[in-house]
């Protein structure tokens, strides 16, 4: 989200109408546009003005995008229903079948045109799948070639393909019988492209060595930002969230800045010193949000 | 005629008297809640209660949304006024004079008010008695207290404000300033996003510490008495003023702020200054510098001492005042040494700041 964020989306921002995701993205560029965080500051002191004024006829709900979108679900959710009502009671409502059999037994010359065709067609592919089945009777090998076949993925594997070939050869040539071994070997094979596919990924995953005492840390800061997560995006008002937001990208930049040169000099004990006061100064902070999440519950 | 006339009208006003009289003393003795409530209804919008409590009263109260202000008085009483709120509760225990009371608001009139709610107010206003511990909980709005001993704030949003207090203080701020000013005892600040400012603190008992946080605010400290004082931001800039007490410690830390202390010309205190990554070390100080250690990193040679153009050079275990910054080579700088006769201990450091130390 590199431009500046519309009057509309800063409002929606306020009026908590954004979705988690756009709410983050928003803050987040809120946080970095200094623009965007005075039209949001002035956009929340109208807000803010308004509010009082209009506090006496704050009983007359006003339906808000949110509260339009929620109606239509609404709707939509009873009209599903309505329609599965509707199929289980023609299912379960035989004067309902008869009616709709009575309906087909009105023949127009259209209909029965129509019918007849289909009735032609349903017997042409009865006939066509008795005779490819008596004709086609796979071997034992064939099976197993149709369940290799059954087995490679859409997508091209390199050397896959050609391992099968040369399976398929080999057994044409009865030099080579085919086993089940066989049929492993690939997929291991494959298995092994696609694990050597993943492999940035799961060093990624797996990331650099945690330094002693870095566990704790992140463990306690998922607990933290999960209970965050739970009290939604009216724990903190938009300002606040805002700052919140910041103050997290600084203490995110300086764990990653103080990490890095830790993991150069682990033995440095002020190095790892700063890393973990950055921890530790990230943790206050969700533990503060985390607080005044459950102050704002009860203020609710 | 005229004689009659004035006998009936002296024997009304007799008769009316009594009644008048009791009517009076009903109106003083009416209970303060149903006066308050009066008021309200009368459309004053503020509403008071009090109770009896003792000196050392313990008061709580969670305002989601108002400015709290709290005073201390010489009364044994609490007194609460609450103004655009719609109820306010003093709950108390079954004795007198109480030990505690926690206070509730709500904006909403008549509701029923429990323990742990956190209403609305405009304003709240508290006058507690001085030796009173105060534990004040906001979301959003000011907090004010001024001369009660003992004050807690949580708050989330809105600036802090605590003057004279006499015994603890402790503030935790998401978003806010953080101002204590001539007060005494321990003293624990942290908020995230504000600046702390701290001026004229004073160590109640030996042992008491003092120790101010910030993340992206910076940190201001005048006139800190206390024998242990600690400072730390990340982002923040650290600023320390005043003098060094005799045998005390000091630790200043930020990841990527500067540290400045300004101390009297006389100060006698042993450094330990480090940066990590990248900034300075400058002191107006002449720091004689422990053996092993140098405006350095390890493993490089120390600054060569310079002395005046004619002059023999000082000793070369005397570092220059000046900027102290390391050659080219790995990243970083110490100092470690000893002004004067070392009386504190100074601990300075910063992933990727600098370290200043100015006389005043």
């Amino acid at each position: 989200m590199k431009r500046c964020l519309d009057e509309g989306l800063l409002q929606a921002y306020l009026d908590g109408e954004l979705s988690h995701e756009q709410m983050s993205e928003a803050a987040a560029h809120v946080a970095a546009c200094e623009a965007c965080a005075g039209a949001l500051a002035a956009a929340e002191g109208e807000t803010a003005f308004f509010a009082a004024a209009f506090a006496p006829d704050d009983a007359v709900s006003v339906p808000t995008e949110a509260l339009r979108s929620r109606i239509g679900a609404a709707v939509a959710q009873l009209e599903a229903g309505t329609e599965a009502n509707h199929a289980r009671t023609r299912g379960w409502n035989f004067g309902g079948f008869l009616a709709s059999l009575s309906g087909l037994l009105n023949f127009t010359p259209q209909s029965a045109a129509a019918f007849a065709g289909l009735l032609a067609v349903v017997a042409l592919a009865v006939i066509y799948f008795a005779v490819q089945r008596q004709t086609g009777k796979p071997s034992s090998f064939n099976r197993g070639e149709i369940a290799r076949a059954g087995n490679t993925p859409p997508v091209a594997i390199p050397g896959a393909g050609k391992q099968t070939d040369e399976v398929k050869n080999a057994n044409e040539d009865g030099t080579q019988p085919p086993k089940a071994g066989n049929v492993i070997s690939v997929s291991a094979r494959r298995s092994r492209g696609i694990r050597a596919e993943r492999k940035p990924v799961t060093l990624q995953t797996k990331g650099p060595e945690v330094l002693p005492g870095e566990k704790e840390y992140q463990t306690a800061i998922a607990s933290l930002e999960e209970t965050i997560k739970l009290g939604g995006d009216a724990t903190l008002r938009p300002a606040v969230r805002v700052e919140y937001e910041r103050d997290l990208a600084i203490l995110d930049s300086a764990i990653r800045e103080t990490r890095r040169v830790a993991a150069q000099n682990p033995k440095d004990k002020d190095v790892t010193g700063f890393l973990m006061s950055a921890y530790q100064s990230k943790v206050e902070l969700l533990t503060k949000v985390a607080d005044q999440a459950q102050v704002a519950a009860l203020g609710r | 005629m005229k004689f009659s006339f004035s006998i009936i009208m002296l024997a009304l006003a007799l008769a009316l008297a009594p009644h008048a009289s009791a009517q009076t003393k009903a109106e003083r003795e009416k209970p303060a809640e149903k006066q308050a409530e009066e008021q309200h209804e009368a459309g004053d919008s503020a509403i008071e209660r009090r109770a009896n409590a003792e000196k050392s009263v313990v008061v709580s109260l969670c305002v989601a949304s108002g400015d709290v202000v709290v005073r201390g008085s010489d009364r044994t009483e609490v007194l609460a006024r609450a103004t655009d709120a719609g109820s306010l509760r003093l709950v108390t225990p079954n004795v007198q004079p109480a030990p505690r009371v926690e206070v509730l608001v709500s904006e909403h009139r008549g509701e029923e008010l429990e323990s742990g709610d956190c209403g609305t107010v405009g304003t709240l206003e508290l006058t507690l008695p001085r030796g009173a511990s105060v534990d004040v909980q906001t979301r959003d709005g000011h907090v004010e207290v001024e001369d009660i001993a003992d004050v807690h704030v949580r708050a989330l949003s809105g600036d802090v404000e605590v003057r004279h207090a006499s015994k603890a203080v402790e503030v935790s701020c998401l978003s806010g300033d953080v101002s204590l000013s001539d007060s005494s005892g321990p003293a624990r600040i942290s908020t995230v996003s504000g600046n702390v400012e701290a001026r004229n603190v004073r160590a109640a008992a030996a042992g008491d510490g003092f120790e101010a946080k910030s993340t992206s605010g910076d940190v201001s400290l005048e006139g800190i008495t206390h024998t242990q004082v600690r400072g730390a931001a990340v982002s923040g800039s650290i600023a320390y003023a005043g003098t060094l007490a005799r045998g005390g410690d000091y630790d200043f830390r930020t990841i990527s702020g500067d540290v400045t202390l300004e101390l009297p010309a006389n100060s006698s205190f042993s450094l330990h200054a480090k940066v990590v990554l990248s900034g300075d070390i400058v002191t107006d100080f002449p720091v004689k510098v422990s053996s092993g250690s140098a405006a350095s990193p390890p493993g490089m040679p120390p600054n060569p001492p310079v002395g005046p153009s004619g002059m023999p050079p000082p000793p070369p275990d005397w570092k220059k005042p000046g900027k102290n910054k390391p050659p080219k080579g790995p990243p970083g700088a110490r100092l470690d040494g000893t002004v004067g006769t070392g009386d504190a201990v100074v601990n300075l450091s910063s992933f990727s700041g600098s370290l200043y130390l100015r006389k005043q």
